[in-house]
């Protein structure tokens, strides 16, 4: 475990994006993640809380509002450690890229606004893998509001944080849910060197930025695409490079 | 009097069942499913009784799973701060077994399961030996455990009455301790005047 302050050694990259919801940084990720396929790179997509395993007690936890801070949080976790295992690390090792819609970054906010201690937040999440980019999409709280309520007919118990007790009308307790949470990603910006980004600049603006950032990080690791590759001569089996020791026996060769 | 033991929780008892099933999950998940499951009952089962005057029974505790998982190669000193909300118990007994009569209660109970072997370890192929092996460990391990967290350790040999009869020496102690501190509470308290007619 080398820790979210320790860079890893795994040769593929991890590129994760936080903010609140309506930061526009889903979007954002989305367009990353068309243009590194469209340079030719393989690219792995993973989201917060969408681990099959643990996905239907979450739900049930959910449903029948009986999470209290400590099993929120844990269950989360959970659903983190599974993906950490079974989706991100496996392309990390093979030198692909991942992308996350969200990291531990989110469970250090939301968790901490319901009263989680931090350190202990910390310290459960140790076994992270520190992101090579972690992106912070800030943008003003009305902004993000306008956006979420033109996508969605109503907000959901745990999202708009009706456990915490802080208002009892949805919108409400949403807007000063959401302003606790800027207030912990702001500490995190610090403390985790997050890459702060514009999320009320306009789109094209904020992709160039972002691109740059990602290109450079290519550069510096020496990233290889598809492309370069096929020029190496290493065979490429579904866009893992497969030693011939690692093939199954008689499989065709990839046209 | 409430009783309560790992994987009875109402969040996770049955996520957790499926996923132990398909023996798919990571180890280091599957001791945080487990976390889940703790204060869930810790949270909504065990801390509402003690607060209600209940004893409360837990049938094994967060000792298992630092047993369990430490075994199985997790960072001892992680699972520790992971369950770092755990409550401490006002006693844990420890039942104190040695590997060979374990061998026999278990083959009588028919109790060689997939888990129950670590066949998750891959120490052997064969069944038997891997229970062997596993449970070996095990027991290394819970005697760390013993030290640790001052566990008070009972024979497990014997009959049942008899092992009961230890127990509840054990048990009444700790009543004895906790009434006399209930009487020294009591007479300390203030008379209110005028609270009664």
């Amino acid at each position: 475990m080398a820790g979210l302050h320790e860079t890893h050694s795994y040769p593929g990259m991890l590129i994760v994006v936080e903010g609140i919801d309506g930061s526009g940084k889903s979007t954002q990720l989305d367009l990353i993640r068309s243009w590194l396929i469209q340079e030719g790179y393989d690219v792995f997509f993973t989201e917060w809380n969408s681990s099959k395993l643990v996905k239907e007690t979450t739900k049930l936890g959910k449903k029948r509002q009986i999470l209290t801070p400590t099993t929120f949080c844990l269950i989360h976790c959970t659903d983190f450690s599974d993906r950490l295992q079974r989706t991100i690390i496996p392309p990390l090792q093979a030198g692909q890229i991942v992308l996350a819609d969200r990291y531990v970054y989110t469970a250090f906010g939301r968790d901490a606004v319901r009263g989680v201690d931090r350190q202990w937040l910390r310290d459960l999440y140790h076994f992270a893998v520190r992101p090579d980019i972690a992106f912070y999409f800030s943008v003003p709280l009305e902004i993000a509001i306008q956006r979420i309520f033109r996508g969605r007919a109503a907000l959901k118990y745990y999202e708009a944080g009706l456990d915490l007790g802080l208002s009892r009308d949805p919108a409400d307790s949403f807007r000063k849910f959401q302003t606790r949470i800027v207030e912990e990603y702001e500490r995190l910006v610090d403390e985790y060197g997050l890459v702060a980004v514009h999320g009320d600049h306009p789109i094209e603006k904020q992709q160039r930025r972002i691109r740059k950032i990602v290109m450079e990080h290519i550069n510096r690791k020496k990233m290889k695409s598809n492309e370069d590759r096929k020029h190496e001569g290493q065979i490429l089996w579904g866009g893992y490079p497969l030693t011939p020791e690692h093939r199954v026996t008689g499989a065709p060769d990839r046209p | 009097m409430v009783i309560t033991s790992l994987c009875r929780s109402e969040l996770a008892e049955e996520g957790l069942t499926k996923a132990k099933k398909g023996n798919i999950i990571g180890r280091q998940t599957l001791a945080l499913f487990y976390a889940t499951d703790f204060a869930d009952r810790l949270e909504r089962v065990i801390l509402p009784a003690l607060e209600g005057g209940f004893i409360v029974l837990s049938d094994r505790y967060t000792y298992t799973i630092f047993a369990r998982y430490a075994v199985r190669g997790i960072s001892r000193s992680w699972l520790r701060k992971a369950y770092g909300f755990a409550l401490i118990p006002h006693l844990a007994l420890y039942l104190d077994v040695d590997l060979d009569s374990l061998v026999r209660r278990a083959l009588k109970a028919e109790k060689l399961g997939f888990w129950e072997c670590g066949m998750d370890l891959s120490l052997s192929s064969n069944l038997y030996e891997s229970f062997l092996l596993y449970q070996k460990q095990m027991l290394r391990e819970f005697k760390k455990i013993v030290k640790e967290y001052n566990l008070v350790s009972v024979s497990s040999l014997g009959s049942v009455p008899e092992v009961q009869d230890r127990l509840r020496k054990k048990v009444r102690a700790l009543l004895d301790v906790k009434d006399t501190e209930m009487d020294a509470r009591e007479s300390q308290e203030p008379i209110v005047e005028g609270a009664s007619d």
